[in-house]
């Protein structure tokens, strides 16, 4: 039996209540109310705990744990991410896989760990006026952050899946690297995204938010922040909506937290979401403009031999030579990794009509794929997205096409078969609409040349949902400063992914632990002047 | 489907589904329609009519797989179709909402799907038909609608442990964490 700190948790009496059960209003007195308990919510959680502060932690999604996780897609996805993990650009041009539930995308994520690339934060140094954030002065931060979650270089052969990436860039004389990890005693199982079963994933899940509740924080899920309350230049909290089982439909249960610091913590969708149903002050309308996503193309290849692409650590190796052609502002650039292949994910990726795409699944321990994350926000044509709201006021992001992104598209599916061929793949089915299986590298070359990088045409994913609330120190590019503090609402704090000005470059979590890390501190600061 | 019908689907397929948002008021939750319900299985969003839909394009859409030629089988990815609806967001349901309005109105279903029988007599040819169509459709709306309908048919039969073996998945290796032993 796997010990279970949730479980244990509870049992020992924590303050968690799960609002789908709650039949009167409520209304709660606190230090600090964060909403949200991903990655950004969940550190910040445990660094005011340990200063000593009363926190109350709000979170839309399930308090589930390790008992919880079968390693099965069909409850994953519904239970443990946004929208069922089917969250849709307005256009349905791209799918986004956001978690929620406690501990957010970290309790989901394939436990990727980078420290925020050098040239993202210059580049945020020089173009958005953010100040504090150099590699210099963040490293404190991002190293706290290694400590606290055991991440380090995994030592373990890569599973069949990456060691493809690998051994199709050393054939090509492409640069390669050996990813590092949040993991302890992690036994190479493959289901990190369906929430780690044997609690080795160093998430929030089983790391701050036990550590904030053992402190005393109180945590309510299944309940969604709706709107914030301020007075003049000051926020006093924040209203709560209580969801019903599913978490789909509001029960009528409405729950006030007034509390002397509200921090947001709910991802680049749901904070500048919540900012624009408040009505807060936002007097140059920054509040979810240049919202990125990393926008993922990718390719899956057929091998004669078994790849088994749904075993083993997700995630083990990358090559970044394609990130930085011209330097940060260049044309787009892209970071090259593998995807996991489960039953469901694969199901949805493979797109062909008829028998075929039961012939290509009966293939799916023979197919190997890879994934790149394109770096979208440093140049002036890749400006984002925007979040709106619908008319029940849920979020919906609208993110535009530009020929800049079309480039990089097809730049990056080439990089990606070229690689694929040359690791030895007898087939190659770039995603898009009207792709085929390719047999060499050059008839897909040919096919890629020609087909049109279009919404709905060429398939695009994202698992990093980035800006909309960027911070900086000028009001007129930024909706808070470089410490993560509103630049006209008093008390009001903003810390997860919403605050990047550009995307990151890299799979995002640990920019947002040692961001906050370093933000957190600086309202403990405030919270005691 | 013949070709003329499914060019003119492509021309008016916005306009109907935007019809079809005006039309879903009268049906949305059991105005008019009742929700389906198969022995043991309770449905929280697709209608008698829509769970015909579902049904018929199922086959094609599963094609040389074993719950294709399977009615039973067939019915456990419509019933978790239904399930995974309903644990979509409000907006969403809404959304699919028309969409099943559209399908299932004689008129609209003739203009977009291209289809003069009505869904419990369509065979898996008219469907796959239909889908190839809306798959390469011009319009925006057709292809996403063909995306929609078809992650949502694969997700239901591919997240279902029968479908597995034919995979050469076994399955997430048998574990303790909950006291029990997984599949």
């Amino acid at each position: 039996m796997i010990p279970d700190p949730i479980a244990e948790g509870l049992a020992n009496g924590w303050s968690a209540v799960d609002a789908s059960g709650l039949s009167e209003n409520k209304t709660l007195e606190t230090d600090v109310v964060i909403v949200g308990t991903g990655a950004g919510g969940g550190m910040c959680a445990e660094v005011l705990c340990a200063a000593g502060f009363k926190v109350v932690l709000i979170e839309e999604g399930p308090l589930r744990s390790s008992r919880d996780f079968t390693m099965r897609e069909s409850f994953a996805y519904p239970e443990l991410y946004q929208e069922s993990a089917s969250r849709k650009t307005k256009d349905k041009a791209i799918n986004i896989l956001q978690g929620r539930c406690v501990g957010g995308g970290t309790t989901v994520n394939w436990t990727s760990s980078f420290e925020t690339p050098p040239p993202t934060l210059a580049h945020w140094q020089k173009h958005h006026d953010v100040a504090g954030c150099d590699e210099a002065a963040m490293k404190p931060w991002f190293d706290k952050a290694f400590a606290r979650l055991g991440i380090h270089q995994w030592p373990v052969p890569p599973n069949p899946n990456n060691a493809a990436l690998q051994r199709g860039a050393e054939q090509l004389g492409l640069s390669f690297e050996i990813m590092q990890r949040n993991v302890r005693g992690c036994a190479n199982l493959g289901y990190c995204g369906m929430g780690c079963p044997i609690n080795a994933k160093q998430s929030m899940l089983i790391t701050t938010i036990p550590a904030a509740l053992d402190s005393g924080a109180a945590l309510y899920s299944r309940t969604r922040a709706v709107r914030l309350m301020f007075s003049g230049d000051r926020v006093q909290g924040v209203v709560c909506a209580a969801l019903d089982e599913r978490g789909v439909f509001p029960t009528g249960v409405q729950i006030e937290v007034r509390a002397k610091a509200v921090v947001l913590a709910g991802g680049a969708i749901g904070t500048p979401a919540l900012l624009l149903r408040s009505g807060t002050p936002d007097p140059y309308q920054l509040a979810g403009k240049r919202t990125f996503l990393h926008p993922v193309t990718a390719a899956t290849a057929f091998f004669e031999e078994e790849i088994r692409p749904f075993e083993g650590a997700p995630q083990s190796i990358y090559s970044d030579e394609y990130l930085w052609p011209e330097g940060a502002d260049g044309p787009m650039g892209f970071k090259l990794e593998v995807p996991p292949l489960h039953p469901v994910i694969s199901a949805t990726v493979l797109d062909f009509p008829g028998s075929a795409h039961h012939t290509a699944m009966a293939r799916l321990a023979h197919i190997q794929g890879m994934l790149a994350l394109c770096r979208d926000g440093f140049h002036p044509d890749s400006p984002g997205g925007q979040v709106n709201l619908r008319t029940d006021g849920s979020p919906l992001l609208d993110y535009p096409f530009t020929d800049f992104l079309r480039d990089g598209f097809r730049r990056s599916l080439k990089a990606m078969v070229e690689i694929q061929f040359a690791a030895g793949a007898k087939e190659v089915v770039p995603l898009h609409r009207h792709s085929q299986p390719y047999k060499t590298w050059a008839e897909a070359k040919k096919a890629l040349d020609a087909l049109p990088m279009d919404p709905t045409m060429v398939r695009l994913f994202s698992a990093h949902v980035m800006g909309g609330c960027p911070l900086g120190e000028d009001p007129r590019q930024a909706l808070v400063n470089s410490e993560g503090r509103h630049h006209h609402l008093q008390h009001l704090w903003v810390m997860d992914g919403s605050v990047f000005p550009t995307s990151i470059g890299s799979n995002p979590q640990v920019s947002i632990y040692g961001m906050t890390l370093k933000n957190a501190e600086a309202l403990v600061k405030s919270l005691k002047s | 489907m013949q070709r003329r019908t499914f060019l003119k689907a492509g021309l008016l397929g916005g306009t109907a589904l935007a019809c079809a948002g005006w039309l879903s008021h009268d049906t949305f939750w059991g105005k008019g329609t009742h929700l389906a319900a198969k022995g043991d299985h309770r449905y929280d969003f697709l209608t008698e009519a829509d769970h015909a839909v579902v049904s018929a394009l199922a086959p094609a859409v599963l094609a040389g797989s074993e719950a294709a030629g399977n009615p039973k089988l067939t019915e456990e990815v419509v019933h978790a179709v239904d399930q995974t609806i309903a644990a979509f967001q409000p907006s969403v349901q809404a959304e699919l909402r028309q969409l099943f309005t559209l399908m299932t109105l004689a008129p609209t279903r003739v203009l977009v799907c291209g289809l003069w029988r009505d869904w419990p007599a369509v065979t898996p040819d008219d469907a796959d038909a239909m889908l190839r169509g809306w798959h390469a459709s011009r319009t925006a709306l057709l292809r996403s609608a063909y995306d929609g309908l078809q992650q949502l048919i694969t997700a239901a039969w591919y997240g279902n442990p029968r479908s597995w073996p034919a995979l050469g998945y076994a399955g997430p290796p048998p574990f303790h964490n909950n006291g029990e032993v997984t599949e």
